[in-house]
């Protein structure tokens, strides 16, 4: 591992908490109505899978770090499904491609300091990672919505995970 | 022998109706008898279609359809496409038959129905149609169709959009008109069993049908390889997938060739041609809403597009330029054309004739000496022409030198000096003039004219436009050379007459009027000369003033002289000459400014002399020469009313700002500096002020001159004499009237009323007769006259 990956990681989870707001309102508004207005009742994340991140900041840390590459590595791979859908769905929302390209890159990032870490410190060289439903083959307006209750889920997380890192 | 009947009815034999829900229409097939086929009957067929919900059934159609049978016994069609998603309900069809000839209509054929679909086992409603892509500017139903026994409470679209909508228990319907692209690609409808949740949604993307594929072109540059191009219409808002797809078909006789492409950037196919020639090319575009196709016909002969010609190289002398270069043919006859630009940014173009030369060259002439021009060459087919090549690289050469083409226009002033003159020469480059080379000089040659002594010359660089030289008072022959690497110019020549002791003629100085354009001069034309010559100065008031000179031909007599260095209030001083065989002679001098200015400083009576009744003002101070920003033209003396008016011969009334009033009196000539204002009041103050006046103004009137006439004694002592004086005088003898009288009119004595005879009378006779004892005499006087002495 880097030597400065700790603080690495430290950053770029707070990087992640600050644009995590923005990139789901610019979700909201690309989708249109009436996920603009609606948001509350669409998006509601209670009928998709997300991981559990019940650990904090006085957790073990192993369990921590565990936690961690769950909640990155399924964010990593619902990121892949939502960004493919947008380009599909809204290919000229230029600005919301972007910005799920740099939160991919940087969650990618995250992981890849993790699994050093993992690996280092704590011999760990697998973690078993449980991912949500692919969208694929839904109809536009289901993807739409399972995109914007991961977003609205990872939202809620990032905070968290943020203080804890 | 078939014979028909009027009453003879050929019902359907076979009939049998179908849904195409990719495309929502309903696909109906029938026959009749073979016997109607066999006879060729022209027949009627009379259509319906129904429409059936849970409640209601409604005929949505009725149609005629007429078709003259043939032998070959094929069944008959016919398509119907439903304005709903043939899902939300059921529909029946039936059908009868009439011979045209006949009158009669076949039974009804029994309905044959198409269901809705059944969603018995659906937990959530279905939106129809399941299509995703909506033509813009269509009209759309959709359909929502809940599980039996539920009510449709919510159906909307989103964003809001006015619909019309229908909704009865299971079933909902929902039309949009006119359907619109939006920001969101998206249009959403929900649809639900309760209005606070939205179970069922579909998205639908509104798009547009592709344009036809524009400016369909294929060209050759080689001959082996053909390349088509064309230019896609507008957005058809529907991207990725669903995105325009462009396929290019080219035929020939021996050949054919496909080619697709999404034109992301650009559009464009090729492929080799081998020995085709013609070419049928067509370029066909498809989205999920429509497809458009383009087309191209062509001889490859006649669609050549060169490559730019290249090797360029040139060579020059100096009024030409050769310009050669090198192309590749490719067994194609070409032309070529050369664009020259010129310094001043003129293009000319020239065509080559003489293709068949082994090197293509081309020579451009009527080029200026020593000038640079940029060059460049491009070529088309000689025959079948379609369009250029690409320009090739170009190239800038300056033209070799050549003798100065032109004259300078020289002029000079001329200072008596002891023994002679110094004679300051000017000249500058006329707009015909030409260097024609790098290295320009000037020279300037002098010699006596008389004598024909040996000339003398002296050499400037081109830095300088002006020189001094000393002649004596003879004439002389001045004359100015340019001089280049080449050769020199043709000469410009001055001739100066010999001083003459007579001093001329000093000539009168007239003045003249400035215009939005600059000064206006005119002058007598005299036949005489064959030019005319303005001198001025720019900077009248500096040493060197910068001396400027402008010539004029024989036939003009006027002109307006501007100049950047002209500006108003300055007075500019124009000698105009005549000249002939380069000898000038003064002829008129003229004054004037090219705008006036008020003059300056202000004006300040220098003395006030004052009566009871008139006021002198002067101000022999007050300069109106050239240093004044205008011409003088006079004053105006401004006097408070008198009596309350101005009435006064030659008086004005003037309004000042306060509104107060003043007598405006003006003097109109600018050498009258003294101006006395009469009949005015004695004992009154009075308010004066004097101004001077330009065309360009006068000068403010702000330093009044406050009088107060005096008394007038003069009517005072005539007041005394006249009048105070006899009534003193009346009143003194008034008083002493009887002194006055006794003194002036004294009563004459009568002896009657005498005192002598108031004493006792003593008559004799008629007279009374003095007794001397009754009057005491005053005075005695002897009187020795004999008279006495005999009384």
């Amino acid at each position: 591992c880097r030597s400065n990956v700790q603080e690495q990681t430290r950053r770029q989870g707070a990087l992640l908490n600050a644009t995590a707001q923005d990139l789901f309102s610019l979700y909201l508004k690309c989708q249109g109505e009436p996920f603009s207005s609606e948001s509350d009742k669409l998006c509601n994340p209670t009928g998709i899978f997300f991981p559990a991140f019940r650990v904090n900041r006085t957790s073990e840390r192993k369990e921590v770090m565990v936690a961690m590459y769950k909640l990155f590595t399924f964010l990593n791979a619902s990121l892949g499904n939502i960004t493919r859908d947008q380009e599909e769905l809204n290919p000229t929302a230029k600005e919301l491609l972007d910005r799920l390209h740099n939160t991919t890159k940087t969650t990618r990032g995250l992981i890849s300091n993790l699994t050093c870490l993992l690996c280092k410190n704590y011999n760990i060289f697998q973690v078993d990672v449980r991912y949500g439903e692919s969208s694929k083959g839904k109809s536009a307006f289901k993807k739409k919505q399972q995109g914007c209750q991961v977003l609205r889920k990872y939202v809620q997380v990032i905070g968290q995970a943020a203080r804890v890192l | 022998l078939f014979v028909l009947l009027e009453s003879d009815v050929f019902p359907v034999t076979y009939f049998n109706v179908s849904k195409d829900l990719a495309l929502q229409r309903l696909l109906v097939e029938w026959d009749v008898v073979k016997s109607a086929h066999d006879a060729k009957l022209a027949m009627s067929f009379e259509i319906q279609v129904n429409r059936t919900d849970e409640t209601t059934s409604t005929t949505v159609l009725t149609e005629y359809h007429n078709v003259t049978l043939d032998k070959l016994g094929k069944p008959l069609h016919w398509i119907w496409y439903s304005d709903i998603p043939l899902e939300c309900m059921s529909h029946a069809v039936r059908i009868r038959t009439k011979a045209e000839t006949s009158k009669i209509w076949s039974e009804w054929s029994l309905w044959e129905t198409v269901l809705g679909l059944d969603t018995s086992n659906s937990s959530e409603p279905q939106i129809f149609p399941s299509k995703i892509i909506l033509e813009e500017g269509s009209d759309t139903t959709f359909c929502c169709i809940g599980r039996k026994g539920q009510i449709i409470k919510e159906f909307s679209v989103l964003p809001a959009v006015r619909v019309f909508n229908r909704t009865s228990s299971r079933l909902g319907l929902l039309t949009m008109e006119n359907v619109r692209h939006r920001e969101t690609p998206h249009i959403h409808v929900c649809c639900s069993y309760s209005q606070d949740r939205c179970p069922a949604h579909a998205a639908f993307l509104v798009g547009r049908a592709p344009d036809t594929p524009k400016d369909v072109s294929c060209e050759t540059q080689d001959m082996r390889i053909i390349t088509c191009t064309w230019s896609k219409g507008g957005s058809t808002y529907l991207y990725g997938k669903y995105s325009s797809k462009y396929t290019l078909f080219a035929k020939s006789s021996q050949k054919m060739v496909q080619c697709t492409q999404s034109c992301s950037k650009t559009c464009a196919c090729s492929w080799e041609i081998g020995q085709q020639r013609i070419w049928n090319v067509t370029v066909t575009v498809e989205n999920p809403l429509g497809k458009k196709t383009a087309m191209d016909v062509f001889n490859v002969n006649h669609r050549i597009y060169p490559t730019a010609p290249f090797q360029v190289w040139q060579k020059c002398t100096d009024t030409e330029i050769t310009l050669c270069w090198n192309y590749q043919s490719n067994g194609i006859e070409l032309f070529c054309q050369t664009e020259v630009l010129h310094p001043d940014g003129k293009a000319d173009l020239h065509n080559s004739s003489d293709m068949h030369s082994p090197h293509r060259s081309i020579t451009v002439g009527g080029l200026q000496p020593y000038t640079e021009y940029t060059v460049k060459v491009r070529c088309g087919a000689a025959k079948h022409f379609w369009r250029w090549s690409e320009w090739s690289e170009a190239r800038t050469i300056r033209t070799k030198e050549a003798t100065p083409s032109g004259k300078l226009d020289m002029w000079r002033e001329i200072s008596p000096v002891l023994g002679g003159r110094n004679v300051t020469l000017f000249w500058k480059q006329t707009p015909g003039f030409r260097a024609n080379g790098r290295n320009i000089s000037y020279e300037v040659t002098w010699e006596k004219i008389e004598d024909g002594s040996r000339p003398e010359s002296i050499s400037l660089s081109s830095v300088y436009n002006s020189t001094m030289i000393f002649i004596d008072n003879h004439s002389y022959k001045i004359s100015i050379m340019a001089m280049n690497d080449v050769n020199f110019s043709l000469p410009s020549v001055l001739v100066i007459s010999r001083a003459t002791d007579n001093s001329t003629e000093e000539l009168k100085e007239e003045q003249v009027n400035g215009t939005d354009d600059g000064i206006f001069i005119s002058w007598k034309p005299r036949y005489i000369y064959d030019s005319y010559i303005i001198e001025w100065c720019n900077f009248p008031k500096l040493r060197p003033c910068d001396l400027q000179w402008k010539r004029f031909g024989p036939n003009t007599s006027s002109a307006v002289i501007n100049s950047a260095a002209f500006v108003p209030g300055v007075r500019y001083n124009f000698h105009i000459y005549g000249s002939v065989a380069n000898r000038a002679s003064l002829l008129e001098k003229k004054t004037g400014y090219l705008k006036e200015l008020r003059p300056l400083p202000d004006l300040v009576v220098d003395k006030v002399e004052l009566t009871f009744n008139a006021v002198t003002l002067s101000w022999d101070s007050y300069v109106t020469n050239e240093s004044q920003p205008g011409f003088v033209r006079g004053y105006h003396v401004y006097v408070s009313p008198i009596q309350e008016n101005c009435s006064l011969k030659g008086s004005k009334k003037h309004i000042l700002p306060d509104n107060s009033e003043l007598c405006k009196y003006t003097i109109e000539n600018p050498e009258e500096k003294r101006y006395t204002v009469e009949h005015l009041m004695s004992n009154t103050k009075y308010k004066l002020g004097v101004t001077a006046y330009t065309g360009g103004g006068e000068t403010p009137i702000d330093n009044f001159i406050y009088i107060d006439t005096p008394y007038n004694y003069n009517m005072l002592y005539f007041l005394f004499l006249l009048v105070i004086v006899p009534t003193l005088v009346a009143a003194i003898c008034r008083w002493k009237k009887k002194w006055v009288k006794e003194c002036c009119c004294p009563a004459i004595p009568s002896p009657n009323k005498s005192k002598v005879l108031s004493f006792k009378e003593f008559k004799i006779g008629s007279e009374k007769v003095l007794k001397i004892n009754d009057c005491i005499p005053d005075m005695l006087a002897m009187d020795n006259k004999a008279e006495a002495q005999k009384l």
